[in-house]
């Protein structure tokens, strides 16, 4: 199983890195922390699972080299480069805001989905709402698991 | 008798004037009607509103003309309600109880009632204006300003008057004196921020940016009746077509309750919507309002070599009695505004009205030799050819026609976009995108998705735009955008400056197939203002991009990793404050204007403008800093990494923590680190609000240096607003300065998370780590210790840097560190130089705005000349503080930088070497003296007014060169 987990949070993607090793038996784990990486990956290699988090980087953060911007749908991007690619790679959005800006209007994590396919025609399995300390996003991923 | 006594009489006398004035016109009455007005007139506020709209409703329109008469006689209760038909004093605010609104029919025979009522005045009042109108053509403003003081006279005040007595200011290039329209614009409010007034001021003056100040008046918030007035009257400025029946017979009552002639004006704008031929009283003014207004050509003649086409649009709201103009208005306002805009009606009659106006032309024609519209006028047919606004609103009418589904070659296309404006304002998004699905060059996708990325708010087509732009720029030009606008730039000159504006840093920051490092989007962005420059030979683009340069040099110096997290949309801000804002500040500025008060650069009103705008840059949930607060920063990510990642430390010491008294220690201090860092997210790290009373984001104005800024901000306003007589650049303005206010609350989140670093470590607990029980454990429980305090430190700090501002988003720049910066560069041409650079990080001097640039070239040139010509191994001492002005508030900042001379050089030969004569020419130093010169300083002083050279001398064998730059604020 190769999965591709986008997040530039360490503690966050430690959880999600912990939480596929623990899950497969084989898992190979891409991950990236910015929306350059990200592209760069997507463009170069197709993956059986993609976990998106919505506000990253633009760059990576190198001392020296300045800010990169803060992209609050920085996301969207991903989804939109696969679609741009005629990929369909499974992707789950994982978040730790509540809600996920698209278009402009704030979707709940329940109706981020449907907009998204909506609105910018892009699939996502579906959106997972992260907590450190909680399981809860741990059963949520399985439950999408389950789709592909 | 007393002046009291003669008052009281006077009083008296009209009271019983009125009163008899009040009974013959109730006499004139129906008794039963007469009862129920009387019962009206003595009721209080709510009834009577109630029988007199009943009274309106139930009653034909004789007797209400006649009830009327009665209630503009006496009001009810102090009820005014009905306002005069010519009134004397003109009517710029909600000062009656609006009425329900009547069937159009009823309107209508109304009018013709009072038109016959009326004969005699209206014809005069039609013979005057026609001269009226004829002076306003001949330019004859002496003449103009006796007429309008002849039709108050007669008429009564109306906005339509008003716009032609703005209108004629406006013109009045030699300044003649125009008393009566002073003080008509004056009884109107202009200088008491009245929105009415002033936004026909505005709208006139020739560089305002039109469709920002129609957007926001035509958005002006809503409140019911208690601004419907308000709304009504400013909308017939920007568009005074009705939507629908409805809307139209709102407005009847609106205008009517600012004159007779409003209502006539408006029922002429919008006859289209009701035959109203039979109606003959009513019928022969309205024709002869339009004969009164001369030829449309007449008009349009004046304006082909002064001001343009869109300066003729913008002053055709004051001829709105000419048919012609109401034809051409109907196209542009239809066309030239947002098809979204809940005003408009786009139904087949208008577009079958526009058929006549419009001529057939092919899409690919719009920007070529033909003539687009129907009409017989050589001279508007000249305006329209030379300007854009009708080549615009054409685009759009035809795209309309075809949805999109059409074709035009990429060559026409670059000419058309050449030749148009604000089309990313005015286009319809989705039938866009079938003219990109029918476009049969890449670069033609490209034209097309830069009109539509900036107009819509779909992420998906910012996306196409940067996908496409991406592909032809590695594709054709090797990867460098620069090229690709310089490229463009050869094809139309247009389309590279909107290019050019388009690629803003945080455009540029999302083309990961181009731009891999946040550096090139420093450098990418700093060569198109570069290129910008070299294009214009403005300088401020310049100044931009070497700010830019700088920046990175400073970021190279600190080699820090840089991660902050706050931002703002500035794109949005600037949205929102078009939207909210500028029709505000318009008024304020028309109001210090004609108070003559710009000099005194301070407004109350502009200064609690400032404050609203700073409390939505902080607390807007989408584009302020409460959205990056809360989805960067806030939601989960600080306790992640401050709690998540300290404690994860456990992995590392099982053992250790096997042990039950350790655990238990352990398990004390991680409630109280877990509890501490949830109060500081769920009570601090907030924007402040009722429910977040400490919130650390303070998004008011009281502290003193809070004020300074924005007092600061409002002379930089005025300012501004002073030499271009528009609010143009204000949302960039307010955008800088809101952002040297966020450095205020930036430096108390950053000296509250210093403040809770010894809550979070409880250094006596961890002391007590140490003290195992297990003395086998104790070397391990004190590497644990450490590692717990080293782990939250290190974390501390990287989340202070969360709350930097963004260097991008406005220049801004240590002192120390620039001093650095430029010590490090010289150094790669003097690698011996000596200079202390080191500083106190405490008392650093940070500048916002542009003068750091200016700082680092003095720097620059006089830290190159010591190493030149002096002692480079005796090293540079230099000398930053600041100094009061003698001026109050008046603050300045100097430097002082000396350095010894060689051994074989005499003070009096360096002496003469640092002598500038003023006979020398210092325009060109820059040009012409390599990399330094102390003529370059000399350069700085006379481009820029706040640098001042204070010293330069040879003593104790020591060049000492001293300089001050003036501060706007501290």
């Amino acid at each position: 199983m190769k999965v591709f987990i986008i997040e530039d949070d360490d503690f966050k993607s430690k959880s999600l890195n912990d939480f596929f090793v623990g899950k497969f038996r084989e898992v190979s784990i891409t991950n990236s922390t910015s929306l350059v990486d990200a592209i760069s990956n997507i463009n170069d290699h197709v993956y059986d699972l993609i976990l998106v988090d919505m506000a990253i980087p633009s760059h990576p953060i190198r001392p020296g080299e300045g800010a990169p911007m803060s992209l609050l749908t920085g996301g969207l991007d991903v989804l939109l480069e696969l679609k741009a690619l005629n990929r369909s790679d499974p992707c789950i959005i994982v978040t730790q805001y509540y809600e996920i800006e698209i278009c402009g209007e704030l979707y709940s994590m329940h109706s981020a989905s449907d907009a998204i396919k909506d609105l910018l025609d892009c699939e996502v399995l579906g959106c997972v709402g992260y907590m450190e300390g909680s399981n809860d996003w741990q059963v949520k991923i399985n439950e999408l698991l389950e789709k592909i | 008798m007393s002046t009291d006594q003669k008052d009281k009489k006077i009083i008296e006398n009209v009271w019983l004037n009125s009163m008899k004035g009040l009974n013959s016109e109730l006499k004139n009455l129906d008794i039963d009607i007469r009862n129920k007005v009387r019962a009206a007139i003595s009721s209080d506020g709510k009834n009577a509103l109630r029988l007199i709209n009943n009274l309106r409703e139930k009653n034909n329109s004789y007797e209400v003309v006649k009830i009327e008469k009665v209630l503009r006689i006496k009001d009810c209760n102090g009820v005014s309600s009905i306002p005069q038909i010519f009134p004397e004093m003109p009517q710029t605010s909600e000062s009656f109880v609006r009425l329900s609104v009547l069937p159009l029919e009823k309107y209508l025979k109304i009018f013709d009632i009072l038109c016959f009522e009326n004969k005699e005045k209206l014809t005069l009042f039609l013979e005057c204006l026609h001269r009226l109108n004829y002076s306003i053509i001949s330019s004859k403003t002496v003449d103009c300003d006796l007429y309008i003081k002849k039709i108050i006279d007669l008429v009564g005040y109306s906005h339509f008057l008003l716009r032609k007595a703005a209108l004629v200011k406006a013109r009045n290039n030699q300044n003649y004196e125009t008393p009566n329209i002073d003080k008509f614009l004056s009884d109107s409010g202009l200088g008491n921020n009245n929105t009415i007034v002033s936004s026909v001021i505005q709208s006139y003056q020739e560089e305002q940016d039109y469709l920002v100040m129609k957007r926001s008046i035509m958005n002006i918030r809503e409140r019911g009746d208690a601004n419907k007035f308000t709304r009504d009257m400013t909308r017939l400025i920007f568009h005074p077509h009705a939507k629908n029946y409805k809307d139209l017979c709102e407005m009847l009552q609106s205008n009517l309750q600012s004159s007779f002639i409003d209502a006539l004006i408006l029922l002429k704008i919008n006859s289209a919507a009701k035959d109203f031929s039979s109606y003959k009283g009513l019928s022969l003014v309205v024709d002869g309002l339009g004969k009164s207004s001369g030829c449309i050509n007449d008009l349009a003649k004046k304006y082909i070599d002064s001001g343009g086409e869109t300066l003729f649009y913008k002053h055709t709201s004051a001829w709105l009695e000419n048919k012609d103009v109401i034809n051409y208005r109907l196209l542009q306002d239809h066309f030239n505004d947002d098809p979204a805009a809940e005003y408009l009606n786009i139904d087949q009659k208008l577009i079958d009205k526009l058929g006549n106006w419009v001529e057939s032309v092919s899409l690919s024609k719009i920007g070529s030799n033909y003539i687009l519209t129907k009409h017989k006028f050589p001279d508007l047919h000249e305006l329209e050819y030379k300007g854009n606004t009708t080549r615009s609103a054409v685009y759009n009418y035809i795209i309309f026609l075809s949805e999109g589904y059409d074709k035009i070659p990429e060559n026409e296309l670059i000419n058309l976009m050449g030749k148009t404006r604000d089309l990313h304002k005015t286009i319809n998004t989705e039938h866009h995108k079938n003219l990109v699905l029918n476009s049969e060059t890449l670069l033609s996708r490209i034209i097309f998705y830069l009109l539509i990325a900036k107009k819509s708010r779909n992420e998906a087509d910012n996306f196409s735009l940067r996908r496409h732009l991406q592909e032809i720029v590695k594709r054709d030009h090797e990867g460098s955008l620069l090229a690709f606008v310089k490229f463009i730039e050869s094809k139309s000159h247009e389309v590279a400056i909107y290019l050019y504006e388009t690629c803003t840093e945080d455009f540029i920051a999302k083309l990961s197939h181009l731009i891999f490092t946040p550096y090139a989007i420093t450098e990418t962005r700093a060569s198109l203002h570069q290129w910008m420059s070299e294009l214009t030979g403005e300088k401020a683009y310049l100044d931009r991009a070497r700010a830019l340069l700088i920046d990175h040099q400073i970021n190279r110096i600190r080699n820090e990793i840089d991660d902050n997290r706050i931002y703002v949309d500035s794109a949005r801000f600037a949205e929102w404050i078009n939207d909210e804002v500028t029709r505000d500040l318009d008024v304020i500025f028309s109001s210090i204007e004609y108070n003559k008060k710009l000099e005194e650069m301070y407004d109350p009103q502009l200064f609690h403008l400032v404050a609203k705008c700073y409390a939505a840059f902080c607390g807007n949930n989408f584009f302020g800093i409460a959205s990056y607060l809360g989805r960067r920063i806030r939601h989960g990510t600080f306790k992640g990494h401050l709690y998540s990642s300290v404690i994860a430390i456990e992995d590392k010491y099982p053992t250790l923590l096997r042990d039950a008294s350790f655990f238990e220690k352990w398990r004390r201090w991680k409630a109280n680190y877990e509890s501490c860092v949830d109060m500081m997210i769920q009570e601090y790290l907030h924007v402040e609000s009722i429910s977040k009373p400490n919130g650390l984001l303070k998004p008011n104005i009281k502290e003193r240096s809070k004020i300074d800024t924005v007092l600061a901000c409002s002379r930089k306003l005025i300012e501004e607003y002073s030499s271009s007589k528009t609010s143009n650049s204000a949302s960039q303005i307010i955008t800088e300065y809101c952002w040297r206010l966020l450095e205020h609350d930036l430096r108390n989140i950053k000296s509250f998370i210093k403040g809770k670093k010894s809550d979070l470590v409880q250094s006596d607990l961890l002391s007590d780590f140490k003290n195992t029980s297990n003395p086998q454990l104790q070397n391990s429980a004190k590497d644990f210790a450490r590692d717990v305090q080293r782990h939250a430190n290190d974390k501390l700090l990287t989340m202070y840097n969360w709350f930097n501002r963004p260097a991008s988003v406005s220049p801004k720049a240590s002192v120390y560190l620039l001093y650095k910066a430029v010590v490090a560069e010289v150094r790669d041409t003097f690698p011996n130089l000596e200079a202390d650079t080191e500083f106190d990080a405490e008392k650093d001097i940070v500048l916002a705005g542009g003068a750091y640039h200016v700082l680092y070239d003095a720097f620059y040139v006089i830290v190159f000349n010591a190493a030149k010509h002096g002692k480079t191994d005796a090293g540079i001492k230099r000398e930053i503080f600041f100094r009061k002005g003698l001026e109050r508030d008046k603050i300045f900042i100097v430097v002082s930088i000396s350095s010894e001379i060689r051994c074989y050089q005499t003070e009096e030969e360096v002496s003469a070497l640092l002598k500038v004569s003023p006979e020398e020419n210092i325009e060109d130093a820059h040009l012409f003296e390599g990399r330094s010169g102390l003529r370059k300083l000399h350069h700085l002083q006379k481009s820029d007014n706040n640098f001042s050279i204070d010293k330069v001398c040879c003593q104790d064998r020591k060049v000492t060169v001293e300089f001050a730059y003036k501060l706007e604020h501290t």
